[in-house]
């Protein structure tokens, strides 16, 4: 009954100023692409673009950077949201209760994602440069074995950049767990200590349950961001070495860079497809498993 | 019902003002507050209050944009911009990129109508990046074009010129060593492949790395398209193949000369000469490293050279002619292209853009530039500076036998727009890969063809 009252207490034309935005910079440019995305549109015919069907489909999936860059930006996504989420939850419990020191804590923890990504990308640069600070650090710890040129090679340039990101981001995500669990009544912590549930108990079957609001929050915002990722990839590898690292972001700028508008537009058609398809689904899955206090 | 009212119109009023806000906020700049995405760096810092009140210039007070590149943000050019602001009172808010994200970057604010009032490029090369008849302004009739040195360097099929020079030539190519290395270890200058693997072996015997390349992509093809004309040996032959190529009538794995120049510099990375950060390393330190001796050599031009003695006062270098068995009739690239900026044709500075082309082509404002970066001047009268001799003797040696041609790229230059999006990253992405030269070449002659077939090309 209060919630139909809340409800009509906010009336539709609020929505007016969101819907425009969302209408005209988002569903307009979205459909335009899809139409263009047909046509042999490029920078020499800018403004007779032929309808062509699906052949830059066909062309974008035949071509193996593509292939690549899909991949990329899948496996991004899913290790960098694993990544800050454990890394924002884990820090959550560390630092959930309120003092002097864990406050200073939340703000150092919190400060990567502030920070832009321009100065992420040239302090890490020089960390993972072949004579940069890891592979000095390793050596003087004795593991000059380990020591690599970090970016230069696939496996360890990707895993960089999703650590990278993990990194920036399971600040953001602390706080966001930080207030789900100061959502959570003490009563069921004390019930559930009376009847001597152990510590792990306690984690798994309240706070974790009680905290599934925000796991849907951190992963919905986690995956979306990660599908979408470009600004990272771009100032630490540039895509490279060769294209190992391409994702589909960095795809659609080269090719657009190239004059290949309609291809370009093709790919982000897709990355649109796929950024809306996962993103849903996980949203929906989370947001069953949300129980209510 | 007062209430209810009271609320609607807030609600109304917070709606408009909140649409109004997102229009105001999406709506293009000024032209004082270019937006950039690499570094952004203003003139303005430079000049003191007093320097700009003092200016009496007819454009004082203009802001003109401009897109660099990184490796060309000279001391001398900030000097000439210093200069610019202090006597004329015109800003110029520069947009630095980095070199690898430079085409991508010009072609997608030319793509998008946002491109700069000036692009610092090289000339002629642009043309082949930007269509010069449809985006950039003819400078034909400027005042300066009779000043010109070599206007047939920057001079378009058109017979126009559509771009500022700011030399007559960029010198020529060849090896850039390090002099005291080569002294201290009493290493002669190679004059075949076997010789220069020789000094390599020595020179990795002694711990040091004999051959360092860049991650800068615009670095290691230096060497190709240096070899590639080379190897094919004349000017004539040069155009020759790329007409075959650009015509689809011949692909480029056709010519063996070309597979076996990259064959060659694939050797090197597979030999152990070069150094093995060549994927991360910047140009910058490159430099840095052949100057304090880590490295001994790198395949690169007379520019490259002024630029560590520019950085590095008491450097010891010098340069030798590519000494590789391709070679075969010991030709020397001599670099027909310049250093330069065009002005894009719709600009609403253009005519500021000119008056700023037409200072720059006095010795008043080129001399620094040349202060700070010795070589060719564009234009009579100004002081190119001190040139290493090594590059005036080799220069003089073959311009006497007349054994000189152009670097490949410059017959190249159809699809310039995919040097730095495809060819230049194999370069770099094949020795790890482990590719051939027909391997390497025959992928780009797929991304020749369907870049020329979508740009409907005859022939494609």
């Amino acid at each position: 009954m209060n919630r139909k009252l809340d409800r009509k207490s906010y009336p539709m034309y609020l929505a007016i100023p969101a819907l425009t935005f969302y209408t005209f910079f988002i569903i307009v440019p979205f459909g335009l692409s899809a139409v263009l995305s047909l046509t042999d549109w490029n920078i020499t015919r800018m403004y007779e673009p032929v309808f062509r069907g699906l052949y830059n489909y066909f062309e974008i999936f035949s071509d193996a950077t593509f292939i690549r860059a899909i991949q990329n930006t899948l496996i991004f996504a899913l290790c960098s949201t694993t990544l800050k989420t454990i890394f924002g939850l884990l820090l959550a419990l560390g630092l959930y209760k309120a003092s002097k020191l864990n406050n200073v804590l939340r703000t150092i923890f919190y400060v990567p994602c502030v920070l832009s990504t321009l100065i992420i990308g040239v302090l890490f640069t020089s960390i993972l440069a072949k004579s940069g600070l890891l592979n000095n650090l390793l050596e003087s710890v004795g593991l000059a074995s380990l020591t690599m040129n970090w970016l230069g090679y696939y496996g360890s340039a990707l895993a960089c950049v999703i650590f990278i990101e993990g990194w920036m981001w399971s600040g953001f995500n602390m706080f966001i767990f930080i207030a789900g669990m100061q959502a959570i009544p003490v009563d069921y912590y004390e019930f559930a200590r009376i009847e001597g549930a152990s510590a792990w108990n306690q984690f798994k079957n309240i706070t974790i349950p009680l905290l599934m609001p925000s796991f849907t929050v951190t992963v919905t915002l986690g995956i979306t961001g990660g599908l979408k990722v470009f600004d990272l990839i771009y100032v630490l590898t540039g895509g490279g070495p060769g294209y190992d690292t391409q994702v589909v972001s960095t795809y659609v700028y080269s090719s657009f860079g190239l004059g290949f508008l309609g291809e370009s537009a093709a790919a982000s058609v897709i990355l649109s497809i796929i950024v809306v398809v996962i993103s849903f689904s996980l949203n929906r899955f989370f947001t069953k498993r949300e129980v209510e206090m | 019902m007062k209430n209810k009212m009271f609320k609607r119109i807030v609600a109304c009023a917070c709606t408009l003002t909140m649409v109004g806000t997102l229009m105001v906020g999406c709506s293009s700049s000024d032209d004082s507050s270019d937006s950039s995405t690499d570094t952004d760096t203003s003139a303005d810092a430079s000049a003191d209050d007093s320097s700009s009140d003092s200016t009496e210039g007819q454009y004082a007070g203009v802001t003109v944009s401009v897109l660099m590149q990184q490796t060309r943000y000279y001391d001398g050019f900030v000097a000439m911009v210093d200069k610019l602001e202090e006597e004329e009172g015109i800003i110029l808010d520069i947009q630095v990129v980095e070199d690898s994200n430079m085409d991508s970057v010009l072609q997608m604010q030319i793509n998008s109508g946002e491109a700069p009032d000036i692009i610092d490029y090289n000339i002629p090369n642009i043309y082949g990046i930007v269509d010069p008849t449809e985006y950039l302004a003819d400078l034909s009739d400027e005042s300066w074009v009779e000043n010109l040195i070599a206007p047939e360097v920057i001079t378009y099929d058109d017979g126009n010129i559509y771009g500022f020079p700011l030399q007559s030539s960029s010198g020529v190519s060849g090896i850039v060593y390090n002099k005291d290395i080569f002294e201290e270890y009493g290493i002669e200058i190679p004059t075949t492949s076997a010789e220069f693997d020789a000094v390599c072996d020595q020179l990795l015997a002694e711990d040091i790395t004999p051959v360092l390349v860049a991650s800068d992509s615009w670095v290691p093809q230096i060497w190709m398209s240096s070899g590639y004309a080379l190897a094919v040996g004349s000017e004539e032959e040069c155009v020759s193949i790329s007409d075959a190529v650009f015509s689809n009538q011949a692909s480029l794995t056709d010519f063996p000369e070309l597979i076996d120049v990259v064959d060659t510099y694939l050797g090197m990375f597979s030999s152990g000469y070069v150094n093995d950060d060549y994927l991360t390393i910047s140009y910058d330190s490159v430099l840095e490293e052949i100057y304090y001796g880590e490295g001994a050599m790198m395949m690169g031009t007379s520019s490259i050279l002024a630029s560590i003695e520019s950085l590095f006062e008491d450097a010891n270098l010098g340069i030798f002619n590519i000494p590789f068995d391709y070679n075969e009739d010991d030709m020397l690239i001599s670099q027909q292209f310049t250093i330069g900026f065009a002005a894009t044709k719709d600009s609403e500075n253009l005519e500021v853009v000119k008056y700023i082309f037409e200072l720059w082509s006095t010795p008043e404002y080129l001399d620094l530039w040349f202060a700070d970066q010795s070589g060719f001047p564009a234009f009579e009268g100004v002081d190119g500076g001190e040139i290493n001799q090594d590059v005036i003797d080799l220069y003089d040696s073959y311009a006497e036998t007349g054994n000189l041609v152009g670097e490949m790229n410059n017959y190249w230059t159809d699809i310039e727009s995919l040097f730095s999006s495809t060819l230049w990253i194999y370069y770099l992405d094949a020795p790890g890969k482990g590719m051939t030269g027909e391997e390497m070449l025959a992928a780009f002659q797929e991304d020749i063809t369907k870049y020329l077939t979508e740009m409907q090309f005859d022939g494609f």
